[in-house]
């Protein structure tokens, strides 16, 4: 699957780091969602590293978007490391990259 | 619509629906819950992504249609229903009749004839019962899709400064689902002009729990800087969303009352509107107070005479129903593409015409030939420089070959699991509980031959169900499990690719079908005959050895004519059989190359070309080869029996017998054998010389020598002359004839081990 989870992330204790690649389409968001899930109540701080995405759409970045709120609504940590390309064009083209930026935190 | 966009939607449709069939042939086990779902899932994408792309070419009856089978599949999903076996093949005859339709709307358009439209409507029938309503819940249903909302406000002199379009987007919960890309309209309107500042609305994105991330909950505002353009040509843009999306175009420089709608009218708060609205450069901070200061005052005002400017959604779009901007049709069939590329199942393909591929393999042989004339030149100019080059020049050459001649080979493994299909069926009407095992599924055969030999493989399958296969109680009585196992599997072998159809089944009885024969008058009483030739008889016309015809097989027409397809594919089909443990049947087809990779002999004077394939290894023939005797048309080869043959005799050269004597005293010729195996049978070719690997660029005989035996085709060596292509398969049996009529000292087949 696109997604790889990783218990404390870059050796920071309690971070948890999701890794993205390949897709993150309509066809992935699904259990990409499930996954996210399982992790949510565990952690308090999430690190998103986007950067090995191939191919992204609205779906994806609705995904992004909701994942952030619901962080923001928890009170939990959103760390966005890195963007591949694709994914930094279509944030751009949806005016997003003032939500969704690189080293954007809450 | 054009034809050719109509044509790659039908081509992926019919890639979809195969994808569809395999899904639901997976569903073989339906209390595994998690692989079922997967397969719903799976099935739910592929009907999902032909209802999209059917929507863009106005292909009603297969949207109305497709929607109806995904709202059972949604419910299934939610878990509001489970999957049974009669369910799974209601979604097949689905299947097929998608498939029917997307055929139709090739040829016919619109207009559904009286079959189809019946096949139809009691689909949708049987349908509508697992949604819990009537077919009046259809209806509603289908009428709830065709309702728009689409909004539009009339220009206005007393307007805004804004200088851009601004176009306010609030999608449906399913238009992802729906296959379509909030990303691509934008896009899209990059083309019409620039889109100047685009805010993404997050706002109706619920908290997590009950977030579904196959809904879409996104809304846009965008300006549109773009002058030219009017208002039909962007409506038209968002013309297969309009149904369930809230769409809003406001004019550059509309009228202020338009834009206190706009706020009134999205769904969310409308403070946040106006930020939103100024963000975008919409409106100023000015005419933003404006509005929300007077709001209270006007609010009455604006909805009566927003009643009055309500145009009717459709009436004012000029341009039909049907028709699309090319480049959006254009973007959603990339977008198909990509779909497809995803479903990681089909690689990435493009069609070419079977003309150019038949050129290229032209030119590929020409050039073969060509380079081995150069070779055949700088090897004797001796210059080394020179021979380096042709060195690397030969082997990217045979590179371009073996790529080019690859261009037509495909996988049988989709055709292998067509036939998933048929064991799932058969078994159920025969009420056998049969696996099918495939392997080989990777063996790459010519398009032509695989879409030839389909049939004919159908017969044997279903053969092998409905005779070979018992029932599960006599099975079980048998001492075997009562699921039967039909294997489907090809190889490459010499040359050949070798395709088996075995069973654990009854097996045949010989007697059976020799008092069948003898019944039919094939044979005479007290014929001799070999397990072999017994099995052959199986493939005789008229021959069934089923005592009850079943409506599956055994009806007559049957393995005379499979061998027949078969034999007409200059393929070879046998059969062997255990009583109680079931029968395989193989079939041999040869590999249809342009160009081979070949053995250049010498004989005589004439050079002669062996598929390398089929070259076993070329031994020296010597007096301990063959006992010192000069005349034997055998010799003992490691324990062996190989027959031999010298072609010098067979092509009518020389008297051998006193070559033979001539040549072995001449120690610079010495005769060797070429030792060739097909089918599992080897023989021997007594040749004058061995003049190592050739590339061989087969051209057919001409009609005059069509009938020639033991020669397949001809081709042309570097040096111009003709060399003659040796016909293996016909050479082997006509060597091995020969020895069998021939006396064989009885201290000789004693001793040796016969391998034929």
């Amino acid at each position: 699957m696109a997604l790889r989870i990783e218990q404390d992330f870059k050796s920071t204790e309690g971070l948890c780091g999701f890794i993205f690649d390949e897709d993150l389409t309509i066809y992935e968001v699904e259990t990409l969602k499930k996954n996210v899930s399982n992790e949510l109540d565990k952690y308090s701080q999430f690190e998103i590293d986007l950067a090995g995405v191939e191919e992204v759409d609205s779906a994806g970045i609705q995904l992004l978007l909701a994942f952030k709120a619901e962080l923001m609504r928890q009170k939990k940590e959103f760390n966005l490391s890195a963007m591949s390309h694709s994914v930094t064009k279509l944030v751009n083209d949806f005016g997003l990259s003032g939500e969704l930026n690189i080293g954007d935190s809450l | 619509m054009s034809d050719e966009g109509l044509q790659i939607f039908a081509d992926e449709a019919e890639d979809l629906l195969s994808l569809a069939e395999q899904a639901l042939l997976n569903l073989d086990d339906l209390n595994n819950i998690t692989d079922t779902l997967e397969g719903i899932d799976d099935l739910f994408r592929t009907f999902h992504t032909i209802k999209g792309a059917a929507g863009l070419f106005g292909l009603n009856t297969i949207v109305d249609f497709t929607h109806i089978v995904e709202s059972v599949l949604v419910k299934i999903r939610e878990g509001a229903l489970t999957v049974d076996d009669e369910m799974v093949s209601l979604f097949l005859s689905s299947r097929d009749h998608l498939e029917k339709l997307v055929e139709h709307s090739l040829q016919e358009g619109e207009v559904l004839d009286p079959d189809l439209k019946q096949n139809d409507e009691s689909l949708l029938n049987k349908f509508s019962v697992y949604l819990g309503d009537s077919s009046g819940a259809i209806l509603t249903e289908k009428n709830k899709l065709t309702t728009g909302q689409l909004e539009l406000s009339d220009e206005d002199d007393d307007g805004v400064i804004n200088e851009n379009w601004h176009i306010s987007l609030r999608f449906g919960l399913n238009t992802l689902r729906n296959g379509m890309e909030p990303a691509s309209f934008i896009s899209y309107l990059n083309n019409i002009g620039e889109v100047k500042h685009v805010t993404t609305i997050s706002d109706a994105i619920p908290v997590w729990a009950e977030f579904d991330s196959e809904s879409c909950y996104l809304g846009f505002e965008l300006e549109l800087f773009a002058p030219s353009t009017n208002k039909e040509a962007l409506e038209e843009v968002f013309e297969f969303v309009q149904d369930d999306c809230k769409i809003c175009i406001l004019p550059p420089h509309s009228h202020i009352d338009s834009y206190i709608k706009l706020i009134e009218d999205l769904p969310e708060e409308q403070m946040r509107i106006g930020d939103i609205l100024v963000a975008c450069g919409a409106l100023t901070t000015h005419e933003k107070d404006n509005i929300l200061s007077t709001q209270d005052k006007i609010t009455d005002q604006v909805t009566a005479s927003g009643a009055e400017q309500k145009v009717p959604p459709l009436g004012k779009i000029a341009v039909g129903q049907q028709v699309v901007q090319q480049a959006v049709v254009d973007a959603a069939i990339k977008k198909q593409s990509v779909i497809k590329q995803q479903q990681g199942n089909a690689q990435q393909t493009i069609r070419v015409n079977a003309l150019k591929l038949e050129s290229l393999v032209n030119l590929v042989g020409e050039l073969v030939i060509g380079s081995a004339n150069s070779e055949l030149n700088a090897r004797r100019l001796g210059d080394s420089d020179l021979n380096e080059a042709m060195g690397n020049l030969l082997r990217l050459v045979e590179e371009v070959r073996d790529t080019a001649l690859g261009l037509r080979m495909v996988q049988i493994g989709e055709t292998f699991n067509r036939f998933k299909r048929v064991v799932r069926e058969v078994s159920r009407d025969t009420g056998k509980d049969i696996e099918l095992r495939i392997s080989g599924a990777e063996t790459e055969l010519d398009k032509t031959l695989i879409e030839k030999i389909g049939d004919p493989l159908m017969h044997l399958v279903r053969n092998a169900i409905d005779h070979g296969i018992e029932s599960p109680k006599h099975r079980l009585a048998a001492g075997k499990s009562a699921k039967g196992v039909v294997n489907l599997d090809a190889f490459h072998d010499s040359g050949s690719i070798v395709i088996q159809i075995s069973d654990d089944g009854g097996g045949l009885s010989k007697e059976k079908i020799i008092t069948k024969a003898l019944d039919k008058g094939l044979i005479q009483e007290n014929q001799q005959l070999s397990d072999q030739e017994i099995y052959r008889l199986i493939f005789e016309a008229g021959f069934s050895t089923a005592e009850t015809v079943s409506n599956i097989s055994g009806r007559g027409v049957g393995m005379d004519v499979v061998r027949k397809n078969i034999e007409s594919l200059r393929g070879q089909v046998e059969l062997k059989s255990a009583v109680g443990k079931g029968s395989t049947i193989s079939i041999r087809l040869p590999l249809t190359l342009a160009i081979i990779d070949g053995f250049q002999v010498r004989v005589g004077d004439a050079h002669y070309i062996v598929p390398l394939d089929m070259v076993e290894e070329c031994i020296e023939l010597n007096d301990a080869l063959h006992g010192g005797d000069e005349r034997a048309n055998y010799v003992n080869l490691r324990g062996e029996i190989l027959p031999f043959m010298h072609l010098k005799e067979m092509f009518g050269m020389h008297p051998v017998a006193t070559e033979i004597v001539q040549t072995n005293k001449n120690d610079e010729c010495r005769e060797n054998i070429v030792v060739v195996r097909f089918a599992g049978k080897k023989a021997g070719f007594v040749v004058d010389e061995l003049l190592g690997e050739n590339q061989t660029v087969i051209k057919p005989l001409g009609k005059v020598f069509q009938n020639l035996k033991g020669i397949s085709g001809t081709t042309i060596l570097g040096s111009g002359e003709v060399a003659m292509i040796i016909d293996i398969p016909e050479m082997v049996n006509r060597v091995i004839d020969s020895g069998q009529n021939s006396f064989i000292p009885q201290q000789h087949s004693k001793n040796l081990n016969c391998n034929f």
